[in-house]
């Protein structure tokens, strides 16, 4: 069955696909494959952006999400909403970055260490 | 469905499903006529990839894994063997994670796996492998996961010395060196080399090809495409603090 269109979606129905979307993010990034990885990457963008332009701006809606049990739902979750909730977004992505083993530990501190410099400013 | 479940339905469901009776088939079983047999539609691992170019089932069809929180102190003791790793408390509890006998079908249903297990459970995956003896064909990746980080100069070093389950990589890209050859040197230079857990690798790899909200939604090696030598040793360095390679 098709997909309704992100513009005609409710917000549930966002933050739902939003999770679906991160979790078979998070089996691809096991599986080391790039470009799934990727697809799913611009997957993710389009939601976030619908979301993002939204009367009042409903990537709060993602908050949730911080606390969602896997690390590849929080790291997404986190980095879509840095620019609207900067101190929760930013501890998930610390707690993350400091796990021992974690394929999502990479991607959380490096945007640690590119938020601190100045190269990753959210929008 | 979990995992299981799902495992035993891609099993069962197979048209050569009778081979998968046999305890131990790996060691018995050579593949299928079906299996062995070349098309040149089946689909391939994409270039970039670090299995680029293998066999794949195509396929990415979900499997759903039980979720397990292993916090950063959990986990074996660094220093010893982890062959012999020691119960010095509780497995880490959750969902259990039952490990199937016989291997995954495919590579990629195997890397989700091990690699699932080798990130939640850390060195108790051993305890947990138990019941599925060809995990331990993956013993020199995933013991090489949990080392612990070193210093540049004991990654470099051991940039000397080859080892199963660790790959030489390049601290700044090779596919980042200037055109007209002028980097050749420093690219292939110690300096430049060090030794690092293979899967670690794969994940910095992998991490320089994925778009990123980081770098204006580039990818890393778009971003850092044209920089100079010093910004792409900074980064280079940041990945592998990042990943837990280096000190």
């Amino acid at each position: 069955m098709k997909k309704a269109p992100l513009g005609q979606m409710a917000v549930a129905e966002l933050v739902k696909r939003f999770t679906e979307l991160a979790l078979q993010q998070d089996e691809a990034v096991l599986a080391f494959d790039v470009k799934e990885t990727n697809r799913l990457f611009w997957k993710l963008k389009e939601i976030t952006d619908e979301l993002k332009s939204r009367p009042g701006d409903q990537r709060r809606v993602l908050l949730p999400l911080l606390d969602y049990p896997n690390q590849q739902v929080q790291v997404k979750a986190a980095k879509a909403t840095l620019a609207i909730a900067p101190v929760a977004a930013r501890s998930v992505l610390e707690k993350i970055a400091e796990m021992r083993y974690s394929p999502q530990r990479l991607e959380a501190g490096m945007s640690i260490v590119n938020l601190d410099r100045g190269i990753y400013k959210p929008t | 469905m979990n995992y299981w479940q799902e495992y035993q339905r891609r099993r069962w469901m197979r048209p050569d499903a009778h081979l998968w009776r046999q305890p131990n088939q790996r060691l018995w079983l050579g593949p299928s006529y079906v299996e062995a047999k070349y098309s040149p539609d089946q689909p391939r691992v994409p270039a970039g990839s670090p299995d680029g170019g293998q066999w794949t089932d195509g396929s990415s069809d979900g499997i759903v894994l039980p979720e397990i929180v292993v916090t950063p102190d959990d986990g074996g003791d660094e220093t010893g063997s982890l062959d012999f790793v020691q119960l010095a408390g509780d497995i880490p509890t959750g969902d259990s994670p039952e490990i199937p006998k016989e291997p995954p079908p495919t590579t990629r249903l195997r890397n989700i796996l091990i690699r699932w297990l080798a990130s939640r459970l850390g060195p108790y995956v051993w305890v947990a492998a138990e019941a599925g003896s060809w995990i331990y064909d993956h013993k020199a990746e995933i013991n090489s996961y949990f080392d612990p980080p070193k210093t540049q100069q004991e990654l470099q070093d051991a940039a000397n010395s080859p080892a199963d389950g660790y790959d030489i990589h390049h601290v700044v890209e090779r596919n980042s060196k200037a055109k007209d050859g002028s980097e050749a040197d420093l690219i292939n230079a110690p300096e430049n080399l060090v030794r690092i857990p293979r899967w670690k690798h794969w994940e910095i790899n992998a991490w320089y090809l994925i778009p990123n909200e980081d770098f204006g939604w580039m990818t890393p090696r778009q971003y850092l495409r044209g920089k100079s030598w010093s910004e792409r040793t900074r980064v280079g360095l940041d990945a592998l603090r990042k990943v837990g390679v280096l000190q």
